[in-house]
């Protein structure tokens, strides 16, 4: 692979990730949450919490 | 008000009930509020508690389940002492 | 079980008609969620009640003719009488106030079958509403073991409904709960219970007027007048109708008139309440056996509670989950590390020189492994933490922390959302919704940050790598070390929940009422099933959003490209990352830090963990040999100031440590906080203070340090 190349290749990489979180920062506005991602456990110690 | 006499067994708030006996609830006294949470929870007029541990913050059973009560929350029970600590 | 003669077993229903919604009722600790689990499996959907911050958790389970069957699981709670936005949720579903959500056709109550009395109560209140309802016993087998013998069949027929017995952690009684729930007709409960004289007439009022101007149905409308009238202070969530001007006056008239006589209005039907259930109760419940003397639990119960030996047995617990955090993580984390060098090197040798080469060894391979090398920390603290949770310990920890919580305002039951924020603070923050004091709430809602989340785990890992080098290091420090930072996020945690209460958010005193739920053995497999759910989303977390942000990070220290002959640290130093850290680093020098530890400051907003990706970038982008990736510590040991003398060095590692301790920087809390305050003010303030302090606290220990030549 030609250095142009892997450039060209690098940017778009680069063009799509930046695109994918800020839409997630947007989608996250909408709809506010943990997005499942940071492990939710709530629920779990919600019940030994209740008094 | 603790009162004792020949007839009347001592009367005691919960938080001044040795640990390991058990009382009777006779009344819940103190703020409205925190009577009716308490009466929900089971603690009910006489109702059977028995104190298992702590001082200020205290641990009993009560029908089955153990409750932990801070202090303030013990002193609206009023219990009459049926059976000393073992 | 077989059927009991007066339920028939019903023949399958026309195709077009609606299948019912079913509630799901009960105490709290009940066994509520396990049956819900064992009746929806893996079917469940989980968001939010508009406008409040109460989970709403639906499912699908299916009837015996295949049909889908919703089912809701409601918050669970001792009586209808709202307290909590959780509570008051649960209260406007089952009186159909909600608009976004449709009044349940039937309802499902659970009860602790070894404490039946109790149970009933909430039972007792939803059977006003006149709606088909099935009542589950849970917790046969323990019932059993205390000695107690429940006539079911007979309860059933006092109460006419049909009455399930169950085992919902062994399976047992679904099966007859299935087939009740799929029957197309339900009996309507039988129900009266005497209401005392004086406030019997403020009911028929009430009800009347709710018929008429608020347009319920008679029975809810019955149902409604007792709660308003046993509802002391009333709590109104957004999403629910309200009620009419008529109604309300009337409630109003008779609460003053009860005022000026002194009639304990909710008093006294609490306790006709309790009569009627005393009643019921006698006839149905005996005492088989005599209940044994104290049991394992209260002799367990009396020395993890007790004033001193509760502190110790605490205190062990901890330190064993930090040892074995550093002991049994050392071979899988190193394995990780090479394995991820091994396969940067070969990608490597394998491809031309280039951005894209770089992109995949130094951006993403070395973004997201150094994040992934710390998995197995990850795993074994979640490990812990599942299974002290399921033998029941964790609430007997929070009352040992009620004591040293109550002494700085705080209630006892923050300390679980506290706890829960050393994992991710993001759902300790969702569990403070359980807190009734909405000061206390807050104030638990500002330090909860503090602890020391799993984010930072990495950071702390790190730099202790980084500041002790070489595995002739003792475990022991490495421990001290851990357990400090624990512990000054604890006390930072203390400290300032201290001085909230005593200056912004001055409030009453905490009162704390809890159930302890029996010990048992830890359910291996929940735990387990749990520790990978977690290891899952971290990993999941690691091959996205770290990614892609080590990705961008990448591109950020490569452009503007520097001028062909330049080494790497020149070609960083003049990128947008590079510009970026330069432009921080006045402000963080005083605190030992260079604008590539800058770099790593600004990338943590997006993560904390996301600092040790940015190093990895940042390092092995500016190592001079470009042939072979360096592990990380390697690679930070010969980082150099400008004037030749080392960046990491162990008094800059500590002060970087303590600033993570404190510094606000993860943007998902601030929007969490933001979300569950209804506020920009506290989120705002809250990141002030706490990236303040941190950089003081830097500051201090850096200069300091610096003084006495270290």
């Amino acid at each position: 692979m030609s250095p142009e190349l892997q450039t060209v290749v690098a940017l778009v990489l680069v063009a799509l990730a930046a695109g994918w979180l800020v839409r997630r920062a947007l989608a996250k506005r909408k709809k506010p949450g943990c997005g499942s991602d940071c492990g939710c456990a709530a629920e779990k110690f919600k019940s030994s919490l209740k008094q | 008000m603790p009162k004792s006499s020949q007839h009347q067994p001592v009367q005691v708030p919960l938080s001044e009930l040795p640990v390991g006996s058990a009382g009777r609830v006779r009344a819940l006294t103190g703020e409205a509020e925190v009577c009716q949470r308490l009466r929900e929870m089971g603690f009910c007029e006489s109702a059977v508690i028995q104190k298992i541990s702590g001082q200020h913050t205290l641990v009993c059973q009560l029908c089955g389940t153990r409750i932990a009560l801070s202090e303030r929350a013990a002193q609206h029970i009023v219990v009459e002492l049926i059976r000393g600590g073992s | 079980m077989p059927l009991p003669p007066h339920l028939q077993p019903s023949a399958p229903p026309a195709p077009d008609r609606r299948q019912p919604v079913y509630a799901l009722v009960g105490n709290p600790n009940c066994g509520k969620s396990t049956l819900f689990n064992a009746l929806t499996g893996l079917k469940q959907k989980i968001g939010n009640y508009p406008g409040v911050t109460v989970e709403k958790k639906t499912g699908t389970a299916w009837s015996q003719h295949g049909q889908p069957l919703t089912v809701i699981d409601l918050p669970g709670a001792y009586s209808l009488a709202a307290r909590s936005p959780d509570e008051a949720v649960l209260r406007d579903v089952l009186l159909g106030r909600r608009t976004d959500t449709p009044m349940p056709d039937r309802i499902i109550c659970i009860a602790d079958s070894t404490n039946l009395e109790r149970n009933l109560y909430i039972v007792h209140q939803i059977l006003d509403l006149g709606r088909p309802v099935i009542l589950v016993l849970n917790m046969m087998d323990l019932a059993a073991q205390a000695g107690l013998d429940i006539r079911v069949a007979r309860l059933s027929e006092a109460l006419g409904i049909p009455v399930i017995p169950c085992e919902a952690t062994n399976g047992r009684g679904l099966v007859e709960l299935k087939l009740a729930m799929s029957r197309p007709d339900l009996p309507l409960p039988r129900h009266s219970w005497s209401i005392p004289a004086p406030i019997a007439a403020a009911v028929s009022e009430l009800q009347a007027s709710l018929v008429e101007n608020d347009r319920r149905a008679p029975l809810i409308a019955r149902a409604e007048a007792l709660l308003l009238l046993t509802d002391q202070d009333t709590v109104r969530v957004a999403g629910s109708t309200t009620l009419s001007p008529r109604t309300l006056e009337i409630f109003q008239s008779w609460q003053k008139r009860w005022g000026t006589s002194g009639t304990d209005w909710a008093g006294s039907l609490v306790q006709s309440r309790y009569d009627a259930i005393t009643g019921l109760t006698a006839n149905v419940v005996r005492q088989a056996t005599a209940p044994a003397g104290p049991n394992t639990s209260d002799r367990i119960d009396a020395v993890v509670t007790h004033p001193v030996w509760g502190w110790l047995v605490l205190g062990a617990v901890m330190t064993a989950l930090f040892v074995s955090i550093f002991t049994l993580a050392q071979a899988p984390m190193d394995w990780i590390g090479n394995h991820a060098s091994l396969l940067a090197d070969a990608v490597k040798h394998r491809m031309a020189p280039g951005d894209l080469r770089d992109l995949i060894t130094d951006g993403a391979i070395g973004g997201v492994g150094s994040v992934i090398t710390f998995l197995p920390q990850i795993l074994i603290l979640f490990f812990f933490i599942g299974l002290l949770e399921s033998t029941g310990y964790m609430a007997r920890a929070a009352f040992i922390m009620d004591r040293l919580m109550s002494r700085v305002g705080l209630n006892g039951k923050s300390f679980i959302p506290m706890l829960s924020s050393y994992a991710c603070a993001i759902p300790g923050i969702m569990a403070t919704r359980t807190i009734e004091d909405p000061k206390d709430r807050l104030v638990t809602i500002l330090v909860a940050p503090l602890m020391s989340c799993s984010a930072r785990l990495p950071v702390y890992l790190l730099m202790i790598a980084a500041l002790m080098p070489g595995n002739q290091v003792p475990v022991p420090a490495k421990v001290g070390l851990m357990l400090l930072m624990y512990a000054l996020g604890t006390l930072g945690a203390f400290g300032f929940a201290w001085l909230f209460k005593r200056t912004l958010l001055k409030g009453e005193p905490p009162l704390m009422i809890m159930e302890l739920p029996p010990y048992r053995l830890p359910r291996l497999r929940d735990v387990l099933q749990q520790m990978g759910g977690r290891a899952w989303i971290f990993l999941r977390r690691a091959g996205t959003f770290i990614l892609g942000i080590s990705i961008v990070l990448w591109f950020l220290a490569a452009y503007p490209k520097a001028s062909a002959g330049a080494n790497p640290a020149q070609q960083l130093a003049q990128s947008f990352a590079g510009r970026a850290g330069h432009a921080l680093e006045p402000v963080i020098k005083p605190l030992g830090f260079d604008w590539q530890i800058g770099i790593g400051l600004i990338s943590s907003f997006a993560a904390r963990e996301v600092f040790v990706s940015t190093m990895g970038v940042v390092f092995n982008a500016s190592a001079d040999d470009k042939e072979n990736t360096a592990p990380l510590q390697q690679a930070m040991g010969k980082a150099r100031w400008p004037d030749g003398r080392a960046l990491f060095t162990p008094l800059a590692c500590f002060s970087l440590m303590i600033f993570y301790v404190f510094a606000m920087q993860c943007m998902s809390t601030i929007a969490v906080v933001k979300r569950e305050t209804n506020s920009w003010k506290w989120p705002i303030f809250q990141t002030v203070y706490m990236t303040g302090t941190a950089w003081m606290l830097s500051f201090i220990v850096y200069q300091t340090g610096s003084a006495l030549g270290f």
